[in-house]
């Protein structure tokens, strides 16, 4: 077996100071191996999205470690971690407000090219046109701006930008909760499709879990900055151990009745 | 039975510049007394536009509407703010972020059912006790950011139901919602119905959702009604192309996971484009030529049938 592509151990993370000071994440350990789908799941408030920006490196923890490829990543400093973010990437929520309005396509694509992705002029035309490849999208659409795509196009966007960089591990935080369900199997077929042919790492963060037992390889479930089961998808859904767990199943909506 | 909303040929556009956007486009239906309709659909399809149309929350400016929204049980008209209670899906903002949630349920209660001050905010309390807030006299005081989104929706539940509505609308309640949280409101919305007598109409994009709290379902598709009928049928046997791409699309905790979820491919028409034909032809498995020249009739009876030519034909043969 070898080393987890991404593990987090004895995260603790806790917001505010005396009477007010919340505990966000109360000692946290998780493992992602390259390839595969770890969906994170859990109610409002149980600590996913924090979880999500630590890992990314967006806030600090108050303890614990992070280690991405064997590299410890709390103790990445400067250019060394500026090399590192290239590596893992996030897709947010709502498609719009993640996306620059001023800037078209072309731009939101090419910044991160050359940001992150090493890409000169000379040839970013066509890494911004192959981009534009790898999630479906017409070449066309590089003189638009946000505003002119559907919301499954600014999703598509959205994920281009993440890959600009070719990173190893994708963080996507709800990432076909805002769109409309047709469009919603486009996206996550694009990502299985992406997931298999780049070999990519996705942290699924999800309170849907008809969608994650659609997408994910395995499933933790968090509640109250614990993970409180974590499983293969099988497993969790089949036979989940934790009340929390058989709380979100039971809670989640069915096309048709049982019977 | 007499209907308690009846809408005949209801269409709106909205003003874009020179040009006029067909948001609802000919759309009738009839609601009895206590019954429940979901209007289902993606963004753009009109769903939300129709039930402000219907709640008459429409602005006059820039709007063209036409058809009529008729109150047979309530001798024809409905009372401004009254019969009709509305939720929308971000309670946050719905409510006055400066007035306290008392006040704000308070100020219903004065204005609708003329009750003094004291009384206004004894009832906002039981309110509040009625739709499951914990320690209702305390959270008289509170503040809509004081509460987290769950108790927000149910004030705003509250609210809605001051006035002794017949009807109360509800525009996506549980979609900002977490999924525990979800449940919970859609537990209460059921059981308010029941208990109140209240007629509800769901807006949701939410098949599962619709199917859970509604007898009835509309599915519109680019402003039309594609099918109407029991949700337990639009369910089980979708007959419109577009419902049953839908159905196939729709995601079940219960089902293991196959190795590509169904697609529907491409993407709704854009406001205002011009469609001589089915709105739904460029992305239909079915269509044919037909379907691109003329649009579609509807089959089937004002309350059970699908805007599908292939469905208008067949019936045509056994006319």
């Amino acid at each position: 077996m070898s080393a987890p592509l991404l593990a987090v151990s004895g995260l603790v993370k806790a917001f505010g100071a005396g009477s007010r000071r919340v505990v966000a994440l109360d000692g946290v350990d998780l493992e992602i191996n390259a390839g595969e789908t770890l969906a994170l799941v859990g109610p409002s408030g149980s600590g996913k999205t924090t979880l999500a920006r630590l890992i990314l490196r967006l806030i600090e923890p108050d303890g614990g470690r992070i280690v991405f490829a064997g590299t410890d990543l709390l103790s990445c400093r400067g250019e060394a971690l500026r090399r590192m973010r290239a590596r893992f990437q996030m897709v947010f929520q709502d498609p719009l407000s993640a996306l620059n309005p001023l800037a078209a396509v072309q731009r939101l694509l090419a910044d991160p090219l050359r940001i992150h992705g090493g890409k000169t002029t000379a040839t970013i035309d066509a890494d911004v046109a192959s981009l534009l490849e790898l999630v479906r999208l017409s070449p066309e659409l590089a003189g638009r701006h946000p505003h002119e795509l559907s919301g499954g196009q600014r999703q598509r966007v959205n994920i281009a930008r993440a890959l600009a960089s070719g990173p190893e591990l994708l963080v996507l935080d709800e990432p076909v909760s805002a769109l409309d369900i047709s469009v919603r199997a486009q996206i996550l077929n694009l990502l299985r499709d992406i997931q298999r042919s780049r070999g990519l790492a996705y942290l699924f963060i999800s309170h849907d879990m008809a969608v994650v037992r659609a997408v994910a390889d395995r499933v933790a479930v968090m509640d109250h900055g614990r993970i409180v089961e974590q499983g293969s998808v099988e497993a969790v859904f089949t036979q989940p151990a934790h009340d929390q767990t058989r709380a979100l199943i039971a809670a989640t909506p069915r096309l048709r009745r049982a019977g | 039975m007499t209907a308690l909303l009846s809408a005949d040929d209801v269409s709106v556009a909205y003003r874009d510049g020179a040009r006029w956007l067909q948001a609802v486009d000919r759309v009738s239906f009839a609601l009895p007394p206590k019954a429940r309709l979901a209007i289902m659909g993606e963004s753009g399809s009109g769903k939300t536009t129709l039930a402000l149309a219907i709640a008459d929350l429409l602005p006059h400016d820039g709007i063209r509407r036409s058809g009529a929204v008729r109150w047979p049980a309530l001798g024809g008209a409905a009372r401004p703010g009254r019969d009709v209670g509305f939720v929308f899906q971000d309670p946050m903002s719905s409510l006055n972020p400066v007035l306290s949630v008392g006040e704000q349920i308070a100020e219903v209660a004065v204005t609708h059912l003329g009750l003094s001050w004291p009384a206004a905010l004894d009832r906002a309390a039981e309110l509040l006790d009625r739709v499951g807030l914990p320690r209702p006299r305390d959270r008289l005081t509170s503040f809509p950011h004081e509460l987290s989104g769950g108790q927000r929706q149910r004030v705003a539940l509250a609210m809605a139901i001051t006035a002794e509505p017949k009807l109360l609308i509800a525009d996506e309640p549980t979609s900002a919602l977490d999924t525990l949280t979800q449940a919970q409101i859609v537990h209460l919305l059921d059981r308010l119905a029941t208990e109140i007598g209240l007629a509800l109409v769901l807006v949701t994009h939410d098949l599962a959702l619709a199917a859970n709290l509604a007898g009835t379902g509309m599915l519109m598709y680019a402003g039309r009604v594609a099918e109407l009928g029991p949700i337990e049928t639009m369910v089980s046997a979708p007959r419109h192309p577009y419902l049953q791409a839908l159905v196939a699309a729709s995601l079940d905790p219960d089902r293991p996971p196959t190795d590509r979820l169904a697609e529907i491919p491409g993407i709704p028409p854009q406001p205002g484009a011009a469609i001589p034909g089915c709105a739904f032809e460029p992305r239909c498995p079915r269509a044919r030529s037909a379907c691109r020249s003329r649009p579609p009739g509807w089959a089937g009876t004002p309350a059970d049938g699908v805007d599908c030519i292939q469905f208008d034909q067949l019936a045509a043969v056994h006319r």
